[in-house]
């Protein structure tokens, strides 16, 4: 790799975005269609749930003994060999 | 019985992961099976007089498959087929693998093809790719593999020639007899060699490394380099079956939540969707088991999208739907202000910290992180008589096949999972979730279905990276030397995925940065106060190696600053003199990544020789431009030694731009260094994503983040301007260690520590985003 | 109905003009070497040439091209060979390979805009393509290696 120190100093001063999003053009026309929306129209029952804390678990109770057994296979797995 | 069979009528053209050609990938496989070749699985790898180490390889599930009728295959014309087993994300094991077998064998690697092995540990061995391991447990295997193909061609050869096999050997491709020169190529004798037994393993002569061609030299590229230029790789959504339906799913955005009713009415006007329904979710803690939600069924994905924009779903948001990150952070580091469960001690940490003349306190805190890979999850199912066909890109087809089995009920002889490439892994695709999906749906609906998350989904619906808090206070006696280190981590664990209620790290985590603390200190101890979990975690590249190295590396340069000293000396001075630094006693069960001890010690010679060699070539205390700072770190994870110095620039708006990363790399003995650099070269910038810019936070239980606009990742004009990395040479014998996650831990210490040696400023809290701007 | 050559080869499509580019060349005409990444043209895996400019596929609708010309990477070049194409595999660029096809795309664009680009315009250029496995430093010099050669 050529070292580009020499154009650092440059760098600092041309006005270079941080971040940019889209540096292409979009196309033509493109900018007549409008961003897609991002997902359905999404509401809430009222919940009750209280605080999710360090110290209060969540975890549903009474799951399926197939679902207890794959779980717990899995937790062993990953005791043992990490993943 | 032929198991180096013709594959010239099933080898198909172009590559192996192109539109789906059933006939020939499965062609290949039946044939090998049909063929009632045995497969000589071991449990557990012996020792062996070639292999100066023993590696967990063959206690993972399935162990460990070395029959040569397995992975090779050789036709007339000499095409030489060898199988990869592990799944391909960019770590080049789909390459690497099969050219340790061409290589022992004598194969021309222009004559070589790769087949990818569909999900099957009890033929292929274990198949999870992850752990940084492939290499390292399949480097003895797949040389025997090849030890035992070149065998038989020779046998076979010195039968046809009737002369001792000791005077024939394998060239390349090619079987020579020394006294005569007659030769005959690998194709010629594949038929002969083919009804031989293969040879008893203590039999297995290895190549003298010295006369390896690929092995350690760097000069072969990936196999679908081509195909990844051209457009003609096949990643997970590039699977097309005639008839194929294309789903989106909506499912619950609070983890534990689940669907109320929904409103489809207008979904259903949407061109091209053809159906909406419900689909199953299991309460969380499920393993992978699908979320559930509500599915729309189109001819195309845009159509499926559009659908599910027109959705109206109501949600009862379940026990989580408080989990808010702000308040969930300060009880976080409520937690490590306070003691915990202790996990290791030795000495007397406590009293050694109130004796001591200086303490130098660090809290750190470092949020949820998202894989966020490229390619999000997707994946392809066709359902026919009882049997379920699964394309995805999986880092674990093996359990996939299992989980399917178990959640369709059915018998696994009736699922078959091909994985196809993986557009990025990094952990996320070693859960399931998205082909249990695809697979329920091709069921209900009897016709070929591909679910396709989008990116919302994925940073929606992700198993993230946890969240921690690491508090660290270092003890210093009146001369600077530190005599007490107390660490306390607190973080949901992983464990919470598989187990109702798990409030503590498991072994695996507390072994990764805490409880394995190499340095030369007398009194340390580590705690693990509790933390509940309230979304789903799992690992992500490297795991609790993230915050432990950060918290670890930031605390050694501050302690370097407390007393006026160089960080690099510092830094040497607490890993001590080289030497084997055993697990601590009080440990109650120690974790070394799977790896026995014995093979993988923690060695602090190497740890010291990596911290080195960064620091020179790094040109550690050379004079810096005006508002530039070096930073180092070092870390030992998945049995590999990585030390990062990093340069910084930041310039008076406290913008920061990085000039240069040198990073040194012991990884043991080494099988494809050109991928070792690329995978460095990717952890800076994954090091750099996660040092300045990543955070998943949660708000009424959903993450708050959508898409690349509010999880920004590094992009080219924020990439170090030159990364450099040197790999240790290792002496003969040395055992390969990992290379996929070791890159990552060390960076964003390296950064901070940079960031503050110029401009004085600490980073405690990732991500750094606007704490530096002025 | 809406025209569009694709890759020099005349198509057509009578769905829901709104229809993304993207899903069009993918699932409706089965040209699967563009990608999806994002759906918001915000990781440019998405990129083709229209009318030899680069484009974001997924927020340009089909209605937007009728009567324009699409390139996409299986049509960059017959053999593959165009000199950012050459220029990647020379240099190992791709890890998992999953960007590469919109990043070569976004680089042939800028290319043939920009004939020998400085360091700082070549980053500039390509800073819309995300690359999640950090390919970044061979992507600048394999841009710097099909403009100048070396």
């Amino acid at each position: 790799m050529r070292s580009t120190l020499a154009s650092l100093a440059l760098l600092a001063a041309a006005a270079m975005p941080a971040a940019a999003q889209t540096s292409a053009p979009t196309g033509p026309g493109a900018a007549a269609q409008a961003r897609p929306s991002r997902g359905p129209e999404q509401t809430s029952v009222p919940n009750a749930a209280p605080a999710a804390t360090t110290s209060r678990t969540t975890a549903a109770k009474n799951q399926d003994p197939t679902i207890k057994q794959m779980n717990e296979a899995e937790r062993l797995k990953i005791e043992k060999f990490g993943k | 019985m032929t198991y180096f069979q013709d594959l010239s009528r099933q080898a198909p053209e172009g590559p192996s992961f192109g539109p789906v050609e059933n006939v020939s990938r499965r062609g290949l496989l039946k044939g090998v099976t049909a063929a009632g070749g045995l497969v000589l699985a071991a449990s557990v790898l012996p020792r062996r007089a070639m292999a100066a180490y023993v590696t967990g390889a063959g206690d993972m599930p399935h162990g460990v498959v070395t029959d040569p009728r397995v992975f090779v295959s050789i036709a007339p014309d000499g095409i030489v087929t060898i199988v990869a087993h592990r799944s391909e994300m960019g770590t080049g094991v789909r390459t690497g693998l099969p050219m340790i077998v061409a290589d022992e064998m004598g194969a021309d690697w222009a004559r070589v093809r790769i087949v990818q092995a569909p999900g099957d540990e009890a033929k292929y061995g274990n198949q999870d790719t992850d752990g940084s391991r492939s290499t390292r447990h399949y480097l003895i295997p797949m040389r025997e593999v090849g030890a035992s193909a070149r065998t038989m061609l020779e046998t076979a050869a010195a039968q046809r020639w009737k002369v001792p096999v000791s005077e024939v050997r394998a060239g390349v491709h090619e079987v020579v007899h020394d006294g005569s020169g007659r030769r005959l190529g690998f194709g010629e004798l594949a038929a002969d060699a083919a009804v031989l037994k293969v040879p008893a393993a203590e039999t297995l002569r290895l190549k003298d490394p010295k006369d390896f061609r690929y092995i350690g030299k760097g000069t072969v590229s990936i196999t679908d380099l081509h195909d990844i230029t051209t457009g003609r790789a096949g990643y997970g959504a590039d699977v097309r079956l005639p008839g194929m339906k294309y789903v989106v799913i909506a499912r619950p955005p609070v983890v534990g939540g689940k669907l109320v009713s929904f409103d489809d009415a207008e979904a259903k006007q949407v061109p091209g969707v053809e159906r909406v329904m419900e689909v199953r979710g299991w309460p969380w803690p499920s393993k992978f088991q699908p979320l559930g939600g509500v599915a729309v069924i189109a001819r195309n994905t845009g159509a499926a999208i559009k659908g599910r924009n027109a959705l109206k779903v109501v949600w009862d948001d379940g026990a989580n739907a408080k989990y808010d990150s702000v308040a969930y952070r300060k009880e976080l580091e409520a937690a490590v202000r306070a003691p915990g469960l202790v996990v290791r001690n030795d000495g007397d940490a406590e009293a050694a910290l109130k004796g001591a003349s200086t303490v130098v306190v660090g809290e750190y805190y470092l949020p949820h992180i998202a894989h966020a890979s490229m390619e999000p999850p997707v994946a392809t199912a066709l359902w026919t008589d009882g049997k379920i066909e699964v394309w995805a890109p999986v880092q674990s087809p093996g359990g996939t096949r299992e989980d399917l089995a178990k959640t369709l009920e059915i018998s696994a002889d009736n699922v078959t999972v091909s994985p196809t490439l993986l557009g990025g892994g990094f952990g996320r695709k070693s859960k399931c979730d998205f082909a249990l999906e695809a697979a329920l749906l091709a069921r209900e609906l009897k016709a070929p279905v591909r679910v396709q998350w989008t990116r919302e989904d994925d940073l929606h619906h992700d198993f993230l990276h946890t969240v921690s808090a690491e508090r660290i206070e270092a003890g210093l006696d009146k001369s600077g030397k530190v005599v007490a280190w107390r660490h306390r981590s607190a973080a949901p664990s992983i464990g919470s995925t598989f187990a109702a209620g798990a409030t503590h790290q498991i072994p695996i985590e507390l072994g990764m940065g805490l409880i394995d603390l190499p340095f030369a200190i007398a009194n340390v101890r580590c705690e693990n106060p509790e933390a509940a979990a309230h979304t789903r975690i799992g690992w992500f590249r490297s795991v609790s190696n993230i915050p432990r190295a950060f918290a670890v590396q930031s605390m050694v340069a501050e302690i370097a600053h407390a007393t006026g000293r160089d960080p690099k000396e510092v830094l040497l001075e607490l890993i001590g003199p080289a030497r084997i630094v055993p697990f601590s006693a009080s440990v109650e069960k120690p974790w070394n990544y799977g790896e026995p001890v014995d093979s993988y010690p923690i060695d602090t010679g190497r740890l010291r020789g990596v911290v080195e060699l960064a620091a020179e070539k790094a040109g550690w205390g050379r004079k810096l431009p005006e508002g530039h700072g070096l930073g180092i770190a070092v870390h030992r994870s998945f049995v590999s030694y990585i030390a990062t110095v990093v340069e910084v620039a930041v310039d008076k708006k406290g913008v920061v731009t990085i000039p240069r990363v040198d990073t040194a790399v012991d990884c043991g003995t080494f099988v494809n260094p050109e991928r070792i650099y690329s995978q460095m070269e990717g952890a800076a910038i994954m090091g750099l994503s996660i040092a300045k810019l990543g955070e998943v936070s949660f708000k009424d239980g959903r993450v708050r983040q959508s898409n690349y606009d509010d999880y920004p990742v590094v992009r080219i004009d924020e990439a170090p301007r030159v990364t450099n990395t040197y790999i240790v040479p290792a002496a003969a014998g040395t055992p390969p260690s990992g290379v996929g996650e070791p890159g990552v831990p060390p960076f964003a210490p390296a950064l901070c520590n940079a960031i503050f040696a110029a401009t004085g400023k600490r980073i405690r809290n990732l991500p750094i985003r606007d704490q530096l701007a002025v | 109905m809406i025209k569009v050559k694709v890759n020099g080869e005349e198509r057509s499509w009578d769905g829901d003009p709104s229809l993304p580019l993207l899903w069009f060349l993918r699932d409706e005409l089965g040209l699967v070497g563009t990608k999806f990444g994002c759906g918001q043209a915000l990781c440019g895996a998405c990129t083709v040439h229209v009318a030899g400019t680069a484009a974001r596929s997924c927020i340009t609708a089909v209605s937007d091209v009728d009567g324009q010309e699409v390139v996409t990477i299986e049509g960059l070049h017959p053999q593959g060979d165009h000199p950012v194409q050459k220029a990647w595999r020379e240099l190992n660029v791709p890890q998992c390979g999953f960007c590469q096809a919109g990043q070569i795309m976004q680089a042939a664009s800028l290319l043939a805009e920009t004939k020998n680009p400085s360091d700082d315009e070549i980053r500039g250029g390509m800073a819309g393509n995300i690359c999640r496995c950090g390919c970044y430093q061979r992507i600048e010099a394999a841009v710097r290696v099909a403009a100048t050669g070396t």
